[in-house]
């Protein structure tokens, strides 16, 4: 008795290819699109505030306290010779003695010594400013409104002594070119330990203005 | 009589059909596309750098935001000082010239609070803000005074001061300049 054969035997698969084609037009259209957005250059946004007086409204510093708290008015008044740093409006008369004023000359090759800068705007907020912490408040933005963290729960920061905590006027000569100030700015907004790497906060909302 | 194809005769004496080779050209499409959504930024979108204008380096790492945008040109790689508006990373309308920005007043102008006015600049601020308050009644989105400034790294702090003083005469009291983060 003879018996069918196995029909697997005789079975022979096809071989099958892919279609790659709807994959090649996803992606010849995906990489132009994201190539364009691309951000080869990051760019940030250096925020700066003209003194109180000047200003057009609207803006400046919120006083929620009954009773004005004292004014810090940190200045840093750049010359072509060095940078003078005083607190409390103190000039070299009344507060070279009391360290309410510093002259720091310029550094050996010419330009500002920014270093030196830095450990004064870092001895003025760990002597003056952080001494007067008291408690918590509601963090305002650059406007005066409340800031909200992501989760909608109210942004709290440190309360201090002063009035504006936070603030330096930058005061410097007509011809300093912007790059140089912006080298000033980001000296007096925060210090990197070369240590720890740790960053330190100073002074981050600058006022620039002129002193006469 | 027309004479067969080539592949017709290959396919005749047992050729195979060619086929491009796709694979290489779509390992590397692969790790493209990988490697551009892992970087995707959307912020491209939201400001441009403008050409010839040299931003100074700085460590802020405030990201961009949309705003009223202007160019702040010393005029040392373009040859054109002045202020112009911003507009998907090009210069549109040159606002004001280069002597009036560069001018430094001195004497009895110095004391002259207008004589840190620009008033090209200072008219198309009010003009802005103007529709920037008509869009806050009617659509309700809230005008907070924000201007963003590309200044070139050589433009010289009266420059800076004269255009924080017109902006903020305008009403916009929250300038922020452009800069490039340095890490």
């Amino acid at each position: 008795m003879a018996f069918k054969p196995s029909d697997k035997r005789k079975f022979v698969a096809e071989e099958a290819e892919l279609n790659l084609l709807p994959i090649l037009n996803m992606i010849v259209v995906l990489i132009p699109l994201l190539l364009t957005s691309s951000e080869f250059v990051k760019l940030g946004l250096l925020e700066t505030q003209l003194p109180p007086a000047a200003a057009g409204g609207g803006g400046g510093m919120a006083q929620e306290a009954e009773q004005p708290l004292p004014k810090l008015s940190l200045i840093v008044a750049a010359d072509t010779k060095g940078l003078a740093v005083s607190i409390f409006g103190a000039t070299e008369a009344t507060g070279a003695a009391n360290g309410q004023y510093r002259y720091l000359p310029n550094a050996a090759d010419g330009g500002m010594d920014l270093a030196a800068l830095q450990q004064e705007l870092l001895r003025i907020r760990r002597e003056v400013v952080l001494p007067t912490a008291n408690g918590k408040e509601q963090a305002l933005d650059a406007a005066g409104k409340p800031r909200f963290n992501n989760d909608g729960s109210p942004a709290m920061e440190d309360k201090y002594g002063f009035e504006d905590p936070d603030a330096v006027i930058i005061s410097a000569p007509n011809e300093l070119p912007f790059d140089q100030l912006v080298h000033l700015l980001d000296a007096c907004r925060s210090w990197k330990d070369p240590e720890t790497k740790k960053v330190e906060v100073l002074f981050p909302s600058p006022m620039m203005g002129k002193i006469q | 009589m027309a004479a067969p194809s080539n592949m017709r005769k290959l396919a005749g004496r047992g050729g195979k059909e060619e086929n491009i080779p796709l694979t290489s050209m779509m390992d590397i499409f692969t790790n493209m596309l990988l490697f551009l959504i892992m970087s995707f930024s959307a912020t491209g979108a939201l400001m441009t750098k403008v050409d010839l204008l040299d931003l100074p380096l700085s460590t802020i790492d405030t990201g961009p935001r949309m705003a009223v945008a202007i160019v702040v040109d010393s005029g040392r790689l373009s040859g054109a000082p002045g202020i112009y508006v911003e507009q998907g990373g090009e210069r549109r309308g040159k606002l004001d010239e280069g002597p009036a920005l560069l001018e430094v007043p001195t004497g009895q102008r110095a004391l002259d609070p207008n004589a840190m006015i620009l008033p090209g600049l200072q008219q198309y601020l009010q003009q802005q803000a103007d529709e920037c308050r008509a869009r806050e009644q009617q659509l309700g989105i809230p005008f907070e005074g924000e201007i963003t400034i590309q200044a070139d790294a050589a433009v010289n702090y009266n420059s800076v001061l004269k255009v924080l003083a017109t902006c903020g005469s305008a009403g916009f009291d929250r300038t922020e300049f452009v800069v490039v983060k340095s890490e």
